[in-house]
């Protein structure tokens, strides 16, 4: 076999014994030896070759697989943004500002004009809405806005200001505190233009510009599968809909007064900020200060249903400050009878 | 070139082929296959051990009718070897391989070609010092060789080193062959003749090639900048010039790649590897030149422990010679004759002339006790052995004739298992002299039946040498049955005796000459004098002992 070690200018008998020295290996060592030694460096040689070769065959595949999710959720992103208006993606900020301000000094009560007319509020509140209520205390910073709308839904409050029951008795309020309770088809259909602004607070970041950068940062394919799962579990229907609301509606619970008592779900006397403003016009339709109290609830309904009832009446008291000529300030007795 | 034991060369390159110098027709005498092996695994290992000393030992030897066992011990052979066959080269005397000098004295070729073919290998290097010079450097050269193939290897030593210092040496063997012995005349220009066989082949010029390559793979040509404090400040590479002739040298990257194929085949990674390879097919190509090495090395050795016989010989101002071959009816003639084995002692050897008639005849030897028989006898052996063996002779001048065999029996001594008595044993001997006794023999005994009464004895004596002269041996022997040797002297009777007798001086004292006739006593008495057995020296140690002892008893008492 030839080898590298003749050359051209060695005499022929020299090259093969070169050669042969070579084919039998040192003098008494085992010439099958060495062959077996030969044969495990080549499947060691070949082995490693391999395996860096896979390695990087397996790094290209990962990294265009890794490119290929990221285009996939960019396009993804891209897609759902499509259709949000550029004022819309700072939606939550315009109304943080609002929230902000009305969680300051009582400014007084104040119902627009325009809301005086018969079926006036309910004309606004019929157009898309975004909704909001909590404690007063946490919507002075956006961190506590935040907190305030992940723990408000959709309640009796919000269902019987855009449904408003026929009488302010107890069983009829109690309809509505049930419907809203359930979740069902009733607060569905009654509440489908009003949106959480939590749903925006979610939702947005994940259409903005920064998130779409995070997705192109992602190093591993773990990562993008993360935002993906971020992006699958986000209510961004909902979201651009809260975007896209006209309307703000909010209630601010202020605290009650201390040492009163409290019912089973928390219901205690307290004031209630509520406003509406028209986010397209930049200006406040309604600003009042009511004051719930559960007192008048039956005994049989408080424990369950005093915050209901308050917030149901506390929508009838709304109405009513709207269509009384100095109802700003009117406060109504209930009538807990059924 | 293969070579099977006992194979003889033939024609006019033989010489060139394998360098014997022992033999007429170089004649490989070991074992080449197993000799290479051993050789192969020695270069490789060098853990062989003797690996010269058992080649030599088990070499074969021309061909001979002599029977080491009939007369080696008697003449002390491995004491004469060992105490004359010195080989000192400078001011370093050489330990030599006596066994493989011993069995090749002990066994003188049947074919006097051979005989004279040493006889003129030696003559001529006791002729040219020059000649003796380069035999002697090129004894050095192969003891180095020896010393390196079988010198041990460890884990931490470089063999590569060791292997190219032995290719080195080989190198200034075939050299020292090849130029040293151009103007030789005799056997020693076979070693010429081979030298310059291999260094024309190509074998040989790869190893000079590859001793070239580990020497000077490149030269580098510096210039030295030394500033005015003395201190170098620069230097510069003038040239660099590559022996790009040389096939060894190759380019870097090729070296590399080298590496690379060697590893991938099994071999380890590195430059001593590639080295190895090399070393190995140089040496692959040289080695059926090389094995003969181990031969020749005993050759060099037999002759310049000759040569070392001589000197020693001159040192006691003696002298040795080449030997004059006569016919077996020409007289026997033994110029300033001494035994070598007296050389050893210290003592002043004192040279002798002994000349006899004719060689086929039996020669009775008497003289007084110490007067010297023994010795000659012993030397007589020695001088018959030497001579046929091609080498240096203890005398002068001498005129020898062809002996066919030698039994030599000087030693009586007493074993403790022997069966029978001293006269039992000596007429076994007897016994054992006839059984294996050619025609043309030659004979030594000492004392022949000396161990019965002198009447019967004589008996024996009578009928031992009247039947040794029907086999017409060149026979020595001694006895102190004077009276019966003077008898045989005067009746002649066996018509082949011949008589020497120990010469006495004034005062009759031996002079260790040995002159015609028989001796009239053993002049025991001088003997006993000398040794302290006279009446007055034995009554003087009686009455010592007597004193003695009697102030032991005075001590007892007090």
């Amino acid at each position: 076999m030839p080898t590298l070690l003749t050359n051209s200018k060695m005499s022929p008998a020299l090259a093969r014994r070169i050669e042969a020295s070579i084919r039998k290996g040192r003098p008494g060592g085992m010439a099958v030896e060495r062959r077996f030694v030969a044969l495990f460096r080549f499947v060691t040689l070949v082995g490693i070759v391999v395996a860096a070769v896979s390695l990087v065959f397996l790094k290209r595949r990962e990294s265009v697989d890794l490119e290929r999710s990221r285009a996939a959720v960019l396009a993804r992103v891209e897609k759902e943004s499509a259709s949000l208006l550029a004022e819309d993606r700072n939606a939550v900020d315009r109304v943080e500002v609002w929230l902000t301000r009305a969680a300051g000094p009582y400014e007084g009560d104040y119902v627009d004009e325009s809301l005086r007319a018969p079926g006036a509020l309910a004309t606004v509140l019929a157009a898309p809405v975004i909704y909001v209520r909590g404690p007063l205390a946490d919507f002075r910073g956006s961190t506590g806005v935040e907190e305030a709308s992940a723990s408000s839904r959709k309640d009796p409050f919000l269902l019987c200001l855009l449904d408003r029951p026929s009488t302010r008795s107890e069983s009829a309020m109690l309809a509505r505190v049930h419907a809203a309770f359930s979740g069902g088809s009733h607060l569905r259909e009654h509440t489908a233009n009003a949106h959480r602004l939590f749903d925006a607070v979610v939702g947005l970041p994940l259409l903005a510009p920064s998130w779409r950068a995070k997705v192109r940062a992602a190093a591993t394919q773990e990562d993008v599968v993360r935002l993906e799962g971020e992006l699958d579990h986000a209510p961004l229907d909902e979201a651009k809909n809260a975007a896209a609301a006209h309307v703000l509606l909010f209630a601010m619970d202020e605290p009650g007064a201390s040492g009163g008592l409290s019912e089973l779900d928390g219901e205690r006397p307290h004031d209630v900020r509520v406003g509406v403003v028209d986010l397209g016009a930049g200006r406040v339709l309604l600003r009042l200060r009511k004051h719930a109290d559960p007192s008048w609830i039956t005994v049989a309904k408080r424990a369950d249903y005093a915050s209901g009832l308050d917030g149901c009446a506390l929508a009838l008291d709304v109405h009513e400050s709207v269509t009384t000529p100095n109802g700003a300030a009117a406060q109504v007795n209930y009538d807990s009878r059924r | 070139m293969a070579v099977a034991a006992s194979e003889t060369f033939v024609g006019p390159d033989a010489g060139a082929l394998l360098p014997d110098l022992l033999h007429p027709t170089p004649t490989a005498r070991f074992d080449f296959e197993a000799t290479k092996l051993a050789v192969t695994l020695a270069f490789a290992s060098g853990v062989s051990g003797g690996l010269f000393g058992e080649t030599l030992d088990q070499a074969q030897v021309a061909p001979s009718t002599w029977q080491p066992g009939s007369f080696a011990a008697d003449l002390f052979l491995q004491n004469f070897v060992a105490l004359c066959f010195k080989i000192r080269v400078g001011a370093k005397e050489s330990v030599v391989s006596t066994s493989h000098l011993v069995r090749l004295l002990a066994r003188p070729p049947a074919d006097p070609a051979i005989v004279d073919h040493r006889r003129a290998v030696l003559g001529e290097l006791a002729d040219s010092p020059e000649l003796r010079r380069e035999l002697e450097r090129l004894y050095v050269m192969l003891l180095r060789f020896r010393t390196l193939l079988e010198g041990a290897t460890g884990p931490g030593w470089d063999t590569n080193r060791r292997q190219l210092d032995v290719l080195a040496l080989v190198k200034e063997i075939v050299d020292c062959m090849a130029d040293g012995f151009g103007e030789a005349e005799s056997g020693l220009s076979r070693l010429a003749a081979f030298g310059q066989r291999v260094r024309s082949g190509e074998a040989f010029q790869s190893l000079a090639d590859l001793l070239r390559y580990d020497e000077n793979l490149a030269t580098l040509s510096l210039k030295v900048g030394v500033g005015a404090d003395g201190r170098i400040r620069g230097f510069r590479v003038v040239s660099v010039q590559k022996n790009d002739e040389n096939p060894f040298v190759t380019s870097a990257w090729r070296r590399l790649l080298t590496k690379v194929e060697l590893f991938a085949r099994g071999f380890q990674f590195g430059e001593r590897e590639v080295m190895a390879r090399l070393i190995d097919a140089v040496f692959e190509g040289l080695k059926d030149d090389v094995i003969p090495f181990i031969q020749l090395f005993g050759d060099v050795e037999f002759y310049l422990g000759a040569l070392g016989f001589r000197d020693t010989a001159r040192a006691a101002g003696l002298a040795v010679c080449l030997p004059k071959f006569v016919p077996a009816e020409a007289p026997l003639v033994l110029e300033g004759f001494f035994n070598p084995l007296l050389l050893s002692l210290g003592t002043k050897v004192i040279p002798c002339d002994v000349t006899v008639d004719r060689h086929d005849r039996t020669t009775l030897v008497t003289g007084p006790n110490s007067g010297g028989k023994t010795r000659l006898l012993q030397a007589l052996g020695l001088t018959q052995l030497l001579a046929q063996s091609g080498v240096f002779v203890p005398a002068r001048a001498a005129s020898l004739s062809w002996a066919t065999g030698l039994v030599v029996s000087l030693i009586q001594e007493t074993k403790a298992d022997q069966a029978e008595g001293r006269l039992g044993m000596e007429l076994m001997r007897i016994r054992a002299l006839f059984e294996r006794l050619p025609p043309g023999a030659m004979v030594i005994l000492d004392e022949l039946c000396s161990g019965t009464n002198p009447s019967e004895g004589e008996e024996i004596f009578e009928l031992v040498v009247g039947m040794l002269t029907r086999l017409r041996p060149q026979a020595f022997i001694t006895t102190h049955f004077l009276a019966f040797a003077a008898r045989l002297e005067r009746e002649r009777k066996i018509a082949d005796l011949r008589f020497l007798q120990v010469e006495l001086g004034a005062d009759q004292e031996p002079t260790y000459q040995f002159v015609p006739g028989v001796a009239h006593t053993s002049l025991a008495g001088h003997a006993a004098a000398r040794l302290g057995v006279t009446g007055e020296q034995l009554m003087a140690l009686i009455e010592h002992n007597l004193a003695l002892a009697g102030e032991n008893r005075t001590r007892k008492r007090e």
